[in-house]
């Protein structure tokens, strides 16, 4: 499974990812252990500004 | 036996004989099984145990020869461009030299120490520009090698060698500025071959451009652009109408048509439901469709193709080897030639004077008042340049590469390029019926329905949609087709090999084949007309019955293809004698090979017995093609002396046949026999044109009539001759 990491926008295999967190029942995966502490601090502020990420490239 | 075959890209072949050293020193490396080197697309595909050896040391093997493999792919050097920076440096070095050459034939000694400053001249052009010329003559024959760089080389050197002597004092004409002269001709040849090389190779590049370069995913819910790439299997791409299929997959949302044209050469779209396999490169035309990933990377579909057609190329037509055999020998022979004339000039030159003199009438550049020195070595660098038989090395290689491309465009792969020389001889053509002349499943061709609601299929296929035989599943799909509404039955029961029943709306019905019935029953004689009518084609009755009484009759039989009467046609207009082989019964083959219109039928034949016709056909002196579907046909199809494999759906039946048709079309057969018989035409002319060229010149050169200078110029236009005659392919309509 693909996911993306909610504060830098990369996609990461599910696998691949450094770092997990649950949030609101929900898991997000994250690329390296500073994207999941950065989560971690203010998980709201990255869901809504995580969404500007995840255009798809236009 | 774990053998593995690899292709890679060879670094450094100039030449036909570059190749042959390089597939010797392949082959001479313990563990490994075959190799082939291409000339063309500077390639080698090799089989070796890997158990036994390594790719580095079969590489390292290589290298001593002064060619090297590239074990890193994807650090491939572009030869077009260091062939342009070549030729750019010597056009701008060739302008000074043709002044200064000019000034000093009108104006003889206008120019003081015209031999040092002839050197200064030419000394970079050929020594810089010309740098990996002499660089890998010189490897070469360090090694013991000999390749056709080592001649146009010696040529050079010993043209500018006379300069040196000159100044030494000697009494010679200073050829430097000739020398300088077939380097830059050299040069120029090299870079138009890259050129026109990358031209026939463009089919290939052509088919790597058919996959997407991107792919919509799901991820989180949301749709993510990403490189094909970086697709893995399972993931979710949404594709959009007119958008490009990314890579193979599964349809799990949607419905579609879809443009397959580039894998089959079938122009009509195929309509595509769930769980409908797709192929990556393929065109989505009508509806938005969700697909997961089932390939992706080596094993898609699209590339499992392109190595084919790569293999196919580097695959050797016999007369290649002939070829092959000849450059082998030619340039020591060549060598010793020019040492033989340089001789016969240096120690005879009363003869060659003569000659010359005469031959000064017309030709004007020929100076009988040279001295014997200057005379030889005039005579065998000319000999030298002319003799270079590049053109032959690319005469085979080049037109596989076009014909290779044009098939793949055509849905026609030729695996084997034997095949392609074997197809001219071929004068009987076997063909398995099922799969082949006839779409290989059975349909419903014929209905009676006494009732006059017409609601007699209605019943029979909801009573057959309970049933898993396949004459049921034709009798569904006959009603699905109609848009007939399938009703619910009760109390199914199969009995097998004589029918199903059960009850449809309280009414009790039986259906089945008619013999079972006819035993209990008296027949009504239109029903037997009809039956009778049916088993007289070949076809399967299936009747069906209510309470006792007879209501509705459909016949079933597999169809044959649109295409197949025309194919038969044209092949009996090629004089090609179609022969039929199936194992089903008499009557049904007689009435399929009746409307296709073939003679020699074999039927109700067992798969073992398919082998032994086609050796029986062969011992009776026939060359035989036989067409199969590939998996029950293989052995048949190995026998055959070409073997066509009809690829089935997406997979691509690699192992069974020297040509494999994707997605059996028959016209493609016609197409393959086409397509052989123009790519063997084209080698034989390329290999006339390259042998003719250096045939009718190299005694020329001898008697000293030829200028080395357009010696050169006669080489290189006969590789590009024989490059775009390859590419004329192109032409042919298949």
């Amino acid at each position: 499974m693909k996911h993306i990491d909610p504060v830098c926008g990369m996609i990461i295999k599910e696998e691949n990812a450094e770092g997990s967190f649950e949030y609101k029942g929900k898991t997000y995966y994250f690329c390296s252990i500073e994207c999941l502490e950065e989560f971690k601090k203010n998980p709201e502020k990255h869901l809504k500004e995580g969404s500007t990420h995840k255009m798809p490239n236009k | 036996m774990a053998e593995k075959t690899t292709t890679l890209g060879v670094k450094g072949m100039t030449c036909a004989s570059c190749a042959v050293t390089v597939k010797k020193a392949i082959e001479k490396t313990p563990g490994v099984v075959n190799a082939n080197v291409n000339l063309a697309t500077n390639k080698a595909t090799f089989t070796f145990d890997p158990n036994i050896i390594s790719i580095d040391e079969i590489a390292k093997n290589v290298s001593k020869t002064g060619y090297a493999l590239e074990v890193n792919i994807g650090k491939e050097v572009d030869e077009l461009a260091l062939a342009k920076k070549r030729m750019l440096l010597a056009i701008a070095l060739i302008i000074p030299e043709t002044v200064l050459m000019l000034i000093d034939m009108i104006w003889p000694n206008a120019i003081p120490y015209i031999d040092v400053i002839s050197l200064i001249v030419a000394f970079p052009l050929i020594f810089i520009a010309g740098f990996t010329i002499i660089k890998t003559a010189f490897k070469a024959l360090i090694h013991g090698n000999t390749n056709m760089d080592l001649l146009i080389t010696m040529g050079v050197l010993a043209s500018f060698a006379t300069g040196i002597m000159k100044i030494a004092g000697m009494n010679i004409v200073n050829f430097a500025f000739i020398g300088g002269m077939i380097m830059f001709f050299e040069l120029i040849g090299k870079y138009l071959e890259a050129l026109a090389k990358g031209r026939a190779s463009r089919a290939i590049k052509s088919l790597l451009e058919l996959g997407a370069k991107t792919a919509r995913i799901i991820i989180d819910g949301q749709e993510v652009e990403v490189g094909t790439s970086n697709l893995d299997i399972g993931d979710i791409m949404v594709i959009r109408p007119g958008e490009k299929i990314p890579t193979d997959g599964l349809i799990i949302e949607g419905e579609t048509t879809i443009d397959e044209s580039m894998t089959t050469g079938e122009s009509m779209p195929v309509l595509k439901n769930l769980n409908d396999g797709v192929i990556g490169g393929t065109i989505n035309q009508m509806g938005s469709i969700k697909v997961k990933v089932t390939k992706v990377g080596e094993d898609t579909f699209l590339s499992q193709l392109i190595k084919l057609v790569e293999e196919a190329q580097s695959s050797k037509v016999p007369i290649q080897e002939f070829a092959d055999k000849i450059t082998s020998y030619f340039v020591p022979i060549v060598l010793l030639l020019s040492i033989s004339v340089f001789l016969l000039w240096f120690f005879f030159p009363d003869t060659g004077r003569n000659i010359v003199t005469w031959g000064a009438k017309f030709i004007p550049w020929i100076n009988p008042s040279l001295n014997r020195t200057s005379m030889a070595i005039f005579a065998s660098v000319a000999t030298l340049v002319i003799a270079c038989p590049c053109a032959l090395g690319l005469a085979t290689p080049t037109a596989l590469m076009v014909s290779g491309g044009l098939g793949a465009k055509n849905g026609i792969l030729i695996r084997n390029g034997e095949a392609i020389e074997t197809m001219k001889e071929v004068d009987t053509i076997v063909f398995d019926k099922t799969g082949t002349l006839t779409i290989g499943k059975p349909t419903v061709t014929d209905i009676f329905d006494i009732l006059k609601d017409k609601s007699g299929l209605s019943i029979l296929a909801s009573l057959e949609n309970y049933s898993e035989h396949p004459i049921a599943k034709a009798i569904v799909e006959k009603a699905k087709n109609e848009k007939i509404e399938l009703l619910p039955v009760e109390n199914f029961t199969a009995i097998p090999g004589i029918g199903v029943k059960g009850s449809i709306k309280g009414e009790k019905y039986f259906a089945g084949k008619p013999k079972e019935i006819f035993n209990n029953n008296s027949t009504p004689a239109e029903l037997g007309n009809f039956v009778n009518k049916i088993e007289s084609e070949g076809k399967t009755a299936i009747i069906l019955m209510r309470r006792n009484k007879l209501i509705c009759a459909v016949g079933v039989a597999d169809t044959i293809k649109d295409d197949s009467k025309n194919l038969i046609d044209t092949i009996k207009m090629l004089n090609i004698n179609p022969v039929m082989l199936t194992g089903d019964n008499k009557t049904t083959a007689n009435f399929i090979a009746r409307k296709v219109g073939i003679d020699t039928i074999l039927a109700e034949v067992l798969p073992k017995d398919k082998l032994d016709i086609v050796k029986e056909l062969q011992e009776k002196g026939h060359i035989v093609a036989m067409v199969g579907d590939g998996i029950n046909d293989a052995p048949a199809i190995k026998q055959a002396n070409v073997g066509i494999a009809m690829g089935t759906g997406s997979d691509i039946t690699i192992e069974a046949g020297d040509i494999v048709l994707i997605k059996g079309s028959l016209g493609n057969v016609l197409k393959a026999i086409k397509l052989s018989r123009a790519t063997f035409k084209k080698i034989k002319e390329n290999l006339f044109w390259a042998l003719f060229y250096n045939i009718i010149a190299i005694p020329i050169a001898a008697i000293g009539f030829l200028h080395p200078v357009i010696a050169e110029i006669a080489m290189a236009f006969s590789s590009i001759n024989v490059i775009t005659n390859s590419i004329r392919l192109n032409r042919v309509n298949l």
